[in-house]
C-alpha cells in the first residue's frame, strides 16, 4: 500500500458522493450515500489491515504543498486509526438509521452526512495544524443544517446553541495555533508534538485549546449545548454527534493539549479533575430524573466523557489507554443507544419514557439488543464499556484516590439511571396500547444492530485487538508526559512499598488500600 | 479464616436448626400457629414481611435525595445558572446591544453627523492625551 | 522622468478618461437607447485597462521607476493589485446593472459613464503619491458615487440615499481636506514621501491633528465605525448594482488609499495611528455585528456586514507590518468576491411582479424553491462569517495570523471572539432559507449573465478557493513590497 493515497481517497469518496446526492433524484440519494459509506468502510478495513502495528509512528503519510501557509498533509498513528475506523463503521449505520425516517429533502440530508464524514476523517487524519483546524471547524456547518432542517420541534434554538457555543470555543484555539506556528516555525503536527514550548506560554496556549476541546467534549459546565443538540437532532445526527463528534474533543486532548503542553497539562490537571468530578456526579444525577430518553442518554454521555478526561490527565499508560477505549466504546454504545431510541421513536414518534413500557413482550429481540447496549453503557464486564472505565479508573487511582472514588460513583449512578430507563421502557406492564402494538425489529434494523452488538462484545471480550494498534503511540505519549508527571497520592505497592518517594517509609508494611487514605499529600 | 472460636463455627448450624424447628412447627405440626402469631405480633410480622423496611429506607435515604438533587442540578444549576448566565445571557446582552445600535441609527442626517464628529473628537482627545 | 514616460505609466487612466469622454459624446447624441452599447464599450475599456495594469503587478513594479508626474502618480504593483479589483468590480457592476435598470425602465446612458469616471477616480486614489492627487481622485470618485446612489430618480429611497451620502460625504471630505491642509502646514509638502521624511524626526501636535482628521475622512469612505452611519441607509436605498459597486470597488479604493496614507505618508509614525486604527477596528466589528442582528433587509444586512468586515481588515492595518498589509489585500480580494456573490444572489431574487425581493423573511424556504441560489447565498453567509472551509475564512486567517505575528495577541483574541457575534446573524439568513417553511415569494428568474457571475463568484469563495491561496498570497506580497519597501 505504500505510496497509495488511501487517506485522500477516503476523504474524496464521501465528498464526491455528497455532490452526487445533490443531483440524483431524491429517492436514490440514500442508496448513493449507503454505497459511498460502505466503500469508505471497506477502505477503512483495508487501512487497518495494512496498518503496521509496531511500525513507524506515522503511517500512510501524504504531503502536498497545495496551499499558502499550510499544506495538505495526512497521516495516521494508531490512535487516529481507531477513531477513523469508528467513523467509517458508524456512518453506514447512520445512513441506515435515516433510511425511512427522513422523508423530506433527502438529497441535502445525505449530502450533509457525507460531507460530515469527510470532515471527521479529515480531523483524525490531518497532520497539519491548520488543515486540522479547518476540518474541525467545518463540521459545524453540516451539523448545524442537520439539526436545523431535520431536527425536532425545538431545533432552531438547539442548532444556534450548538453552532455558536462550539464556534466561540474554538476561535481562540486558532489564535493559539498562530502563536505556536510563529514560535515553532512549522505547521507540522508531529514536529509540534515534540516541540518544547516555553512553560509560561503553555499556560495560555493550553487554555485556548482547552476552551475548544472542553466544549466539544463536552465538559461540565460547558456541556449545556449537548442535551439540546442531541434531543433535537434526527437519529442519524445524534448517532454521529455522540459517536464521533464528541470524540474530537478527546482526540484534541491526546493529540494537542497533552503532548504539546505537558507542563501546562500537569498544572491544570486539578482543574480538569474538578470539572470531571462535577460532571460525573451532577450529570449522572440529572440523567436520573430525565423523562426524555434522548436527553437521558445525552447527559450520560457527559458523565462518560468525564471519565475520559480524568483518564487522560492521569498521565499514565493505563489512564490514556482506558480513555481511548472509553471513547471507542462510548462511540459504539451511545450510538447504539440513540439508534435504539430511534427505532422506537420511528414507531411512536415520541421520546417520552412514560409513553412506552413492557416492550420486552411485543419486541423481544429489540429488548435484547437494548439490554446489551444498556449493560455496555453501565460498564458490565464482558462488554466494551467495562474495559475502558476500569483502565481509566486504575490510571487515575495512581494519581488521586479521591478523584477515583468520586468518579466511581458515576458507574453506580450510571447503573441506576440506565437500569431505571430500561425497566420503564422494556419491562413492566404494557400500559400504552399503541406502544404494545409496535412490531419488532425489521430486517434493516437487524442489519444495523448486529454489527454494533458484535463489536461491543468483541471489545469487551478481547480488547487487545483495539489496544494493540495504539499501544506504542500511547507509550510514546506517556514518555512525552513523563517530564511533567504530577506526583500521585496513592502508591500501589505490588506486594512491597518500595517507591523512592518520601512516603516510602510510611508505605512499607501497609496495604495499597490503606495508602489510598487522604494523608497522601497533595 | 483461622483462629476463630469453635462456637462461631457452630453458630450458623444452630441458627439453621432453630429455623428448621420453627418451620416444622408452624407449617406441619400446628398450622394455626402462623395466623395466631400474626394476630399477636402484627407489627413484627409486618416488619419482617417488608424486609425490615430496607427498601423504604433506601428509597428515602438514596433514591429520593438523588432524584431531588438531579432535579435541582438540572433545573437550577444547568438551566437556571449555566444556561441563563452563559449562552442565553450572552444572547440577551447581544440583543440589548443590537437594540441600542438600532436606536442610534435614527435615519436623521444630523445624528449621523454628530456621531462622526463625536468620534473625531474622541480620537483626537485620545491621541493628544497619549 | 520625462513627460512621455509619465504618460505611458498613466496609460490606464488616460484610456478611461479619453474613452469616457468619447462615450459621453455617444451618450449625448445616442440618448438612453445607446446605453446598452455604452455599457458594453465601458466593460471593454475596463478589460483593456485591466490588461494594461496586470503586467505591473506581475512585474513587481515599484520604486521611482514607476512614479509619474514627479511622484504624484504611482503605477506600482500595489496600485495594480487594487486597480485590478476595482476594474473587475466596475465591470461586474456594469454587467448586472443593465438588466436591472432595464426592468425598472430607468436605464440611462450616463450610468455606465459615471461608473467609468468613478473607476478612474478610484484608480487615481490607489495610485496617489501626493495629497493633491489623492484629493482629486477621491472627489472624482465621490461625485460620481453620489449621483450613482440616486440613479433611480423616481425612487424615494434611492434619492434619499444619494442625498445622505452626498451631505455626509461632503462633511467627510471637509474633514479630510482640513487634515490635509494641517499636514501640509506642518510638513511643508504635499508629497507622501516628503511628509514621511519631514515627520521621521517626530510628530508635531499640529501634524497629529492632521493625521487624525485625514484618518477620519478616510474612515468615512471605508465605512469604519464610528464613521459608518451612512452605510446602512445608502446600501439599502441605492439600486442594488450600485450597492455592489460601493461594497466592492469603493471599498477597495478607499482601503488602498488608507494604506497608502498610513504606510507611505505616516509610515514613520505608526504608533500615532495604530491605536486609533485598533479602536476603529474593534468598534467596527462590534457595531457591524450588533447592528446587523435586528435587520430584515438583506441589503442593510450586507451593509452592516461590510462594516463588520472592514473591522477585520483594519486589524491588518493595525499591525503596521508588511504581513498585515499583505493580509489586508488578501482579505479585500476575498471580500470583493463575497460581496459580488452576495449581491448578485440578491439580484436574482424577484417576486412574481418582477420586483426585487429584499426582505429576509421573504427568503423563507428558499432552499426548497431555489436550491442553488440558496446554496450560493448560504456559502456567502458562512464565508462572511469566516467559517471554514469556505474561503472567507482565509481572509480572517491571514489577518489574525499577521496580528499574532506582530505580537498583538489581545487584539486578535478580542477580534476573533467578537466575530462569533457576527456569526449569529449570518446564521439567521441560513436559518430562514433552510429551516423555515417556504414563503414562496421568490418567483422570477434571473439573467444568464447573473447566473454566470453568481456561479463564478460562488466557486471563488467555495473551498476550491484555497487552491488559489498561493497565487493570491504571492500577488499580495508583490503589492505589499511596492507599498512598504524592504529594509
Amino acid at each position: 500500500m505504500t505510496g497509495f493515497p488511501i487517506l485522500s481517497l477516503m476523504l474524496l469518496v464521501p465528498l464526491v458522493a455528497a455532490v452526487a446526492c445533490l443531483v440524483v433524484p431524491r429517492e436514490q440519494a440514500r442508496s448513493v450515500a449507503l454505497i459511498a459509506t460502505l466503500i469508505d468502510f471497506v477502505l477503512g478495513v483495508i487501512l487497518w489491515a495494512n496498518y503496521d502495528i509496531g511500525g513507524a509512528q506515522w503511517q500512510f503519510t501524504e504531503s502536498a504543498a497545495l496551499f499558502a501557509g499550510f499544506s495538505w498533509k495526512l497521516g495516521i498513528d494508531g490512535i487516529a486509526l481507531l477513531l477513523i475506523a469508528l467513523t467509517v463503521f458508524l456512518m453506514p449505520v447512520c445512513i441506515g438509521a435515516s433510511w425511512t425516517s427522513i422523508d423530506k429533502r433527502e438529497g441535502e440530508y445525505y449530502a450533509a452526512f457525507l460531507v460530515m464524514e469527510t470532515l471527521m476523517i479529515g480531523v483524525f487524519a490531518a497532520q497539519d495544524l491548520f488543515l486540522f483546524y479547518i476540518m474541525f471547524e467545518a463540521g459545524l456547518i453540516p451539523m448545524y443544517l442537520i439539526i436545523g432542517v431535520w431536527g425536532g420541534a425545538d431545533r432552531i434554538y438547539a442548532s444556534y446553541k450548538f453552532f455558536l457555543y462550539t464556534l466561540l470555543g474554538s476561535v481562540l484555539m486558532l489564535i493559539a495555533m498562530f502563536w505556536m506556528v510563529n514560535e515553532a516555525g512549522t505547521t507540522d503536527i508531529p514536529t509540534l508534538m515534540a516541540y518544547n514550548f516555553p512553560v509560561e506560554a503553555q499556560t495560555w496556549l493550553w487554555l485556548a485549546f482547552f476552551a475548544s476541546f472542553a466544549v466539544k467534549m463536552p465538559m461540565w459546565p460547558v456541556h449545556t449545548w449537548l442535551p439540546d443538540a442531541h434531543v433535537q437532532a434526527p437519529t442519524g445526527g445524534s448517532v454521529i454527534l455522540a459517536g464521533v463528534l464528541l470524540k474530537m474533543g478527546g482526540y484534541g486532548f491526546i493529540r494537542f493539549s497533552l503532548p504539546m503542553f505537558p507542563e501546562a497539562s500537569a498544572q491544570f490537571a486539578p482543574l480538569v479533575f474538578f470539572m470531571s468530578m462535577a460532571a460525573v456526579v451532577i450529570t449522572s444525577l440529572i440523567a436520573l430524573v430525565q423523562t426524555d430518553m434522548k436527553k437521558l442518554i445525552a447527559y450520560s454521555s457527559v458523565a462518560h466523557m468525564a471519565i475520559v478526561t480524568v483518564g487522560l490527565f492521569a498521565f499514565n499508560q493505563q489512564g490514556l489507554e482506558g480513555s481511548m477505549l472509553i471513547m471507542l466504546s462510548h462511540g459504539l454504545v451511545a450510538g447504539a443507544l440513540f439508534l435504539s431510541v430511534g427505532v422506537i421513536y420511528d414507531r411512536l414518534h415520541t421520546r417520552e419514557i412514560a409513553r412506552y413500557g413492557g416492550l420486552s413482550i411485543n419486541m423481544p429481540y429489540y429488548a435484547v439488543f437494548f439490554l446489551l447496549f444498556t449493560m455496555a453503557s453501565i460498564g458490565l464486564p464482558g462488554t466494551s464499556g467495562f474495559v475502558g472505565e476500569f483502565l481509566s479508573l486504575i490510571g487515575i487511582y495512581q494519581i488521586s484516590s479521591w478523584v477515583a472514588l468520586i468518579c466511581t460513583t458515576g458507574i453506580i449512578l450510571g447503573a441506576a439511571y440506565m437500569l431505571y430507563l430500561y425497566r420503564r421502557v422494556a419491562y413492566g406492564e404494557q400500559k400504552n396500547a399503541d406502544a404494545a402494538a409496535m412490531p419488532d425489529l425489521d430486517k434493516r434494523e437487524w442489519a444495523m444492530m448486529i454489527p454494533l452488538a458484535a463489536v461491543v462484545l468483541w471489545m469487551g471480550v478481547y480488547p487487545e485487538s483495539f489496544i494493540a494498534p495504539m499501544r506504542k503511540d500511547i507509550a510514546a505519549l506517556d514518555a512525552r508526559l513523563a517530564q511533567a508527571k504530577p506526583k500521585g497520592d496513592a502508591q500501589p505497592t505490588a506486594g512491597q512499598g518500595t517507591s523512592g518517594k518520601p512516603m516510602a517509609a510510611h508505605n512499607s508494611g501497609h496495604s495499597a488500600a490503606h495508602n489510598a487514605a487522604p494523608e497522601g499529600a497533595h | 479464616m483461622h483462629e476463630v472460636p469453635t462456637w462461631v463455627k457452630w453458630a450458623p448450624f444452630a441458627v439453621m436448626a432453630t429455623g428448621l424447628l420453627i418451620a416444622w412447627y408452624a407449617y406441619i405440626k400446628n398450622t394455626k400457629f402462623p395466623a395466631a402469631f400474626v394476630e399477636q405480633f402484627g407489627f413484627l410480622y409486618k416488619f419482617l414481611l417488608n424486609k425490615w423496611y430496607f427498601d423504604e429506607l433506601y428509597h428515602y435515604v438514596f433514591v429520593v435525595p438523588a432524584m431531588w438533587l438531579g432535579r435541582v442540578f438540572w433545573k437550577v444549576v444547568d438551566q437556571g445558572i449555566i444556561d441563563r448566565f452563559g449562552p442565553n445571557g450572552a444572547a440577551s446582552v447581544v440583543a440589548l446591544g443590537s437594540r441600542a445600535a438600532a436606536k442610534l441609527q435614527s435615519g436623521y442626517l444630523y445624528s449621523y453627523a454628530l456621531v462622526m464628529l463625536v468620534g473625531l473628537v474622541g480620537a483626537i482627545s485620545w491621541v493628544i492625551a497619549q | 522622468m520625462d513627460f512621455a514616460r509619465s504618460l505611458a505609466l498613466t496609460a490606464p487612466e488616460i484610456l478611461i478618461s479619453v474613452s469616457g469622454l468619447v462615450l459621453l459624446m455617444v451618450a449625448a447624441w445616442g440618448g438612453d437607447k445607446a446605453s446598452r452599447r455604452i455599457s458594453i464599450a465601458s466593460v471593454a475599456v475596463l478589460t483593456a485597462c485591466a490588461f494594461l495594469t496586470a503586467p505591473t503587478l506581475w512585474g513587481q513594479a515599484m520604486g521611482p521607476d514607476v512614479s509619474a508626474f514627479g511622484g504624484q502618480h504611482r503605477a506600482d504593483a500595489f496600485a495594480a493589485f487594487a486597480k485590478l479589483l476595482i476594474y473587475a468590480s466596475a465591470g461586474v457592476t456594469l454587467i448586472i446593472a443593465q438588466p436591472f435598470f432595464d426592468k425598472a425602465k430607468a436605464m440611462r446612458a450616463e450610468f455606465p459613464l459615471l461608473v467609468l469616471f468613478a473607476s478612474l477616480g478610484m484608480g487615481m486614489m490607489v495610485s496617489a503619491g501626493d495629497l493633491l492627487a489623492l484629493y482629486i481622485g477621491l472627489e472624482l470618485n465621490s461625485l460620481a458615487s453620489y449621483v450613482l446612489a440616486s440613479s433611480l430618480r423616481n425612487n424615494e429611497r434611492s434619492a434619499e440615499s444619494g442625498l445622505k451620502y452626498f451631505v455626509l460625504g461632503s462633511l467627510a471630505s471637509g474633514i479630510l481636506l482640513f487634515g490635509m491642509s494641517l499636514t501640509y502646514g506642518f510638513t511643508g509638502t504635499t508629497s507622501f514621501a516628503g511628509i514621511n521624511a519631514a515627520l521621521s524626526g517626530g510628530l508635531p501636535t499640529g501634524a497629529t491633528f492632521g493625521l487624525i482628521f485625514m484618518l477620519a475622512g478616510l474612515a468615512f469612505k471605508i465605512s469604519a465605525a464610528p464613521f459608518h452611519m451612512w452605510t446602512p441607509d445608502v446600501y439599502e436605498g441605492a439600486p442594488t448594482p450600485v450597492t455592489t459597486f460601493f461594497a466592492t470597488a469603493s471599498k477597495v479604493s478607499a482601503l488602498g488609499l488608507l494604506m497608502r496614507v498610513s504606510f507611505e505618508a505616516f509610515g514613520s509614525q505608526t504608533q500615532a495611528w495604530q491605536q486609533v486604527v485598533i479602536f476603529m477596528a474593534l468598534l467596527s466589528i462590534v457595531i457591524g455585528a450588533l447592528g446587523a442582528i435586528g435587520q430584515n433587509n438583506i441589503k442593510r444586512l450586507m451593509a452592516y456586514s461590510s462594516i463588520n468586515n472592514v473591522g477585520f481588515i483594519l486589524i491588518g492595518l493595525a499591525t503596521a507590518t508588511r504581513a498585515g498589509a499583505s493580509a489586508m489585500l488578501v482579505y479585500i480580494a476575498i471580500y470583493v468576491a463575497m460581496s459580488v456573490a452576495g449581491f448578485v444572489a440578491v439580484l436574482l431574487l424577484r417576486d412574481e411582479n418582477g420586483e426585487q425581493v429584499e426582505a429576509i423573511s421573504d427568503l423563507a424556504g428558499l432552499s426548497k424553491t431555489r436550491p442553488w441560489i440558496a446554496l450560493a447565498m448560504a456559502s456567502v453567509m458562512f464565508s462572511l462569517a469566516g467559517i471554514p472551509p469556505l474561503f472567507g475564512f482565509w481572509g480572517k486567517f491571514v489577518v489574525f495570523q499577521a496580528a499574532v505575528q506582530a505580537d498583538m495577541i489581545a487584539l486578535a483574541a478580542i477580534g476573533i471572539a467578537a466575530s462569533v457575534i457576527g456569526a449569529f446573524y449570518y446564521l439567521k439568513v441560513v436559518k430562514v432559507m433552510y429551516f423555515d417553511e417556504a414563503a414562496d415569494v421568490v418567483k422570477g428568474t434571473g439573467e444568464t449573465s447573473h447566473t454566470v457571475l453568481l456561479v463564478l463568484s460562488t466557486l471563488a469563495i467555495s473551498p476550491l478557493g484555497y487552491l488559489g491561496t498561493k497565487c493570491l498570497g504571492t500577488l499580495a506580497d508583490y503589492a505589499t513590497a511596492a507599498l512598504i519597501p524592504v529594509g
